[in-house]
């Protein structure tokens, strides 16, 4: 289980294994006010993505890319690979 | 179990026990109007807002112990298993729909967001999340300030 450092990194792998099989994936956020901690994970139960913060500004940004793939699965196929592209 | 349903059902079920049927579901001015299409709508937004109530009510219990767990997942709107080999499926899957459950390790919620209602749902989804995630450590700045200062 690899605990991603930076966040950039984390999102690039995370789209990536999102792309390979839309299906398959999930997206579990986990959120424990009373440590003050987020977690975000991305699996397809082969692989499994983390990254987790105790940092408030990181909120925004994982809040921001859960709406990103939140769009993308609703989107059509051909819309979400243009999507990619842009 | 019918994901997109649960909600409902559970609405419907607290309705029966406190014998009022499915009519809580609709508000009743809207109701006695009686137009379908009016009434459709209405239920639709209904689960989706109950879902966020619902969540809301999860983080604050959450708030002194526990955690909160919100799953997304595309969705192609199969309600029954992958049937094995050799059965015919006349199942065409729909690839516009994403299911997000919620949990705190007792309590289940769940909910299905399609094309049509995604941007609507996303503005208060993301209000919610950020309203509700305020636990996290604030970038000290005032600290970094009082340090600089006691060097100077």
């Amino acid at each position: 289980m690899p605990h991603y450092q930076t966040w950039e990194e984390f999102t690039r792998a995370a789209e990536k294994l999102y792309l390979a099989d839309p299906m398959k994936v999930r997206v579990v956020l986990k959120y424990r006010h009373c440590d003050g901690n987020l977690c975000i994970k991305v699996t397809d139960d082969i692989a499994c993505l983390l990254y987790r913060t105790d940092q408030a500004q990181d909120v925004k940004k994982i809040e921001k890319f859960h709406s990103q793939l939140m769009r993308l699965m609703v989107a059509k196929e051909s819309r979400s690979a243009a999507m990619e592209t842009d | 179990v019918v994901p997109v349903l649960s909600v409902a059902a559970g609405e419907q079920k607290r309705g029966a026990a406190a014998g009022l049927g499915f009519q809580p579901l609709f508000p009743e001015s809207e109701a006695r109007t009686g137009r379908p299409w009016l009434v459709l709508r209405v239920w639709c937004f209904r689960v989706e807002k109950h879902f966020l109530t619902e969540l809301t009510r999860l983080f604050q219990k959450c708030r002194t112990s526990g955690s909160v767990f919100i799953t997304l997942k595309k969705y192609d709107g199969r309600t029954k298993p992958v049937p094995r080999k050799g059965h015919v499926e006349s199942f065409e899957p729909a690839d516009n729909k994403c299911l997000l459950r919620a949990t705190d390790g007792k309590k289940k919620i769940s909910t299905v967001v399609s094309s049509k209602e995604v941007n609507k749902f996303q503005m208060a989804y993301s209000n919610l999340l950020r309203a509700n995630m305020d636990g996290l450590k604030k970038k000290d700045k005032k600290s970094k300030n009082k340090k600089s200062k006691a060097t100077q």
